[in-house]
């Protein structure tokens, strides 16, 4: 790999680690200050069957947020994985219960054929060169009437214990899709923050041209990308048909925008070139705070699409403004240089 | 000097989980008992009537309620609602199952932790629940059907607009062929199209549906939302009066389908009565939760409530009936 790229990246990566870690310690404060106030004036918050609800709450969506980060940094969105989710439910539903398979196989194929999906969004984005909303749009609505069509909209349930765990189980003491969601968070994010083939993501999501000049395979990191994000949708639903018993079409309904919503209160910038895992997985818990609280304070729960859609305007916006501070910040800095190198230069020739 | 600041930002937040647990226990002594709604169309009028007898019926005892769940039909929503209510600590939940398998470990999980939970409106059987309060959706289909049976005879040809996987919308269709069956041998059911739930979707399909089966007269809307989708769709191929005029039949109490049954636009609607399946949801649920000296027989520990199902009943409300005027005014929540 050239050594632009990693002087780019590294660039852009230091740039948006100061104006990460603001929003992060901004973004945190907030949430612990929601969880505090919500157990004082409420009371029944910071308890252990609560906290675990809590983490339940937005878990599949979380999941869904990882893969959904790499998506968004590359400059992309993918609007298919709600559908994806529902898919791959029904999908390891129908290989356990009606084709007989057992468990492991099932779950490989359905991650495969999930896999496959995500291969054909990011082939169908790379090689008409059709704006990511519209491609995962159609799949979608797609995929959304295929699971309508190949379940006669009846739900699919029966599943063995051993296939329940992977919804209701514990590892030591913890559920098991929160011990996968840490666990591939911890993985996501070591690799996205060190990994080379991961770094250029934030090339790419900077501008296309630029990355394709510096050598970058885009349209080869593109697909890969929307086969993580499939992957990792597809994973969350075998992990949902488990927890619920059931595979049914209308599960995880609207779970891409949340998925959307908690990367972009998270820090990421949704145009592309900015965004961590550790932000999403902050974005993922405020809203799962959020929602928490609601149910805590018996509000009207009419209001809370109203709150949390206020909510991710004023995030993304104080995003904005942060990132715009900061960039002028950098210009600042570069300009100072750049007349530093100049005034030594006039020395040198004088 | 730094390492002190960082003790008194711990020692602070500690004071303050200390304060807020400090309140929990104060406020669980004062606090009336608490009983929760959970719906998997939040929103809909169909259920603030529900919530609204929910509530009143919990004000005559001095109890609070609040309404949970997902405005999208998404019931593995209402699932994690089930799930947050038990970890908040309420007394009781009545829930409306959005797919009767989903529900059925959250439910499970609440009954096994002493929180009495009974289903109303759509049933989750496999599950523990108490009982289920709603109409016998089977019963009012039948209903629906043998009064256009009557109407139409041996001539009826229905088209049903519906949405597919929801257990009481299924037997609600059974019955209406068996009502149909019972008094028009003759008569048939022509068409069956999905309209999604969604008002315009439905008047596409019921637009399709018509221009390709000619011979419908009549529409039956198997669920609350698609009547005015499908009313707009018999104006679509100009067969809304006349002689020709295709009969709609909705299943809703909502105001614009009553006045649409007072202007006669609508030929009839099946009227539930979701008012009284949340003040007996409620009643129900308290009972459950002040066991007597006997205990409940199917469930030991908890109060006594019907060990059969509790049908509230349907109306099938025409033009003139007096019934009509009286469900004009909804709900105050």
């Amino acid at each position: 790999m050239p050594p632009i790229i990693d002087r780019q990246s590294r660039a852009q990566r230091s740039a948006g680690q100061k104006t990460a870690l603001v929003q992060y310690i901004g973004l945190f404060a907030i949430t612990l200050a929601i969880l505090l106030g919500t157990q004082l004036f409420f009371g029944n918050v910071l308890t252990a069957a609560n906290l675990e609800v809590l983490a339940m709450n937005l878990v599949f969506e979380g999941i869904m947020a990882l893969g959904m980060t790499f998506v968004v940094i590359s400059g992309g969105i993918d609007l298919s994985v709600a559908s994806v989710f529902a898919f791959a439910e029904i999908l390891v539903a129908k290989l356990m219960v009606e084709a007989g398979l057992p468990v492991p196989a099932a779950i490989v194929i359905t991650l495969v054929t999930c896999t496959g999906i995500g291969a054909l969004n990011g082939f169908m984005i790379v090689a008409f060169r059709v704006h990511p909303i519209i491609i995962t749009m159609g799949t979608l609505l797609t995929l959304r009437g295929v699971n309508l069509a190949i379940t006669d909209g009846r739900s699919i349930s029966g599943f063995s214990e051993g296939f329940v765990f992977l919804g209701s189980g514990k590892v030591l003491g913890i559920n098991f899709p929160i011990v996968f969601f840490i666990v591939t968070a911890l993985v996501l994010g070591v690799l996205l923050a060190n990994h080379r083939f991961f770094r250029q993501l934030y090339v790419i999501g900077g501008g296309e041209r630029p990355a394709r000049l510096s050598g970058i395979n885009v349209n080869r990191v593109k697909i890969i990308i929307y086969m993580l994000s499939a992957t990792l949708a597809g994973a969350a639903g075998i992990m949902a048909a488990a927890r619920y018993g059931a595979a049914h079409w209308g599960h995880g309904n609207l779970a891409e925008l949340k998925a959307i919503a908690a990367v972009a209160v998270g820090g990421a910038n949704i145009n592309g070139g900015s965004g961590t895992i550790g932000g999403t997985v902050l974005g993922v818990i405020f809203l799962a705070v959020v929602h928490n609280a609601f149910v805590t304070s018996a509000v009207n729960t009419f209001w809370y699409d109203v709150v949390s859609g206020v909510m991710l305007l004023v995030a993304v916006l104080l995003s904005r403004l942060t990132q715009r501070r900061n960039l002028f910040a950098q210009l600042r800095i570069r300009q100072a240089k750049m007349d530093q190198i100049a005034t030594s230069t006039k020395g040198e020739s004088l | 000097m730094k390492s002190m600041k960082n003790l008194l930002g711990v020692a602070a937040v500690s004071a303050v989980i200390a304060a807020g647990f400090a309140s929990t226990s104060a406020r669980a002594q004062e606090a009336p008992e608490h009983y929760a709604m959970v719906v998997f169309l939040k929103g809909s009028e169909f259920f603030n009537w529900a919530y609204a007898g929910f509530q009143d019926a919990a004000k005559t005892v001095g109890a609070t309620t609040e309404l949970q769940g997902p405005a999208d039909w998404d019931a593995s929503a209402e699932a994690r609602a089930v799930d947050q209510l038990v970890a908040k600590g309420v007394k009781g939940i009545a829930v409306t199952a959005g797919d009767a398998d989903t529900l059925v470990a959250s439910i499970n999980a609440a009954m096994d932790k002493s929180v009495p939970v009974l289903t109303f409106d759509s049933d989750s059987p496999k599950s523990k629940r108490l009982l289920f309060v709603g109409t016998n959706n089977f019963n009012a289909g039948f209903a629906a059907g043998k009064a256009i049976g009557e109407k139409h005879g041996d001539n009826a040809r229905a088209g049903i607009s519906l949405f597919p996987g929801n257990d009481a919308v299924n037997q609600r269709i059974q019955g209406f062929k068996a009502g149909l069956a019972s008094v028009a041998p003759g008569a048939k059911v022509i068409a069956e199209v999905n309209d999604e739930g969604d008002l315009q979707k439905a008047e596409q399909v019921n637009t399709a549906m018509l221009q390709a089966n000619p011979e419908i007269n009549v529409i039956f809307c198997a669920h609350g939302n698609p009547a005015t989708g499908a009313l707009a769709a018999t104006r679509n191929v100009g067969r809304d009066q006349g002689d020709n005029k295709i009969d709609v039949v909705a299943w809703a109490i909502d105001v614009p389908i009553l006045l649409g049954v007072q202007e006669g636009e609508f030929t009839m609607t099946v009227a539930q009565n979701p008012y009284m399946m949340g003040v007996q949801s409620f009643l129900q649920l308290w009972s459950a939760a002040h066991p007597t000296q006997f205990d409940n027989m199917n469930h030991p520990g908890f109060g006594n409530v019907p060990t059969a199902d509790l049908d509230t009943g349907v109306k099938i409300l025409m033009q003139g009936d007096p019934a009509v005027e009286a469900l004009m005014t909804p709900p105050q929540l």
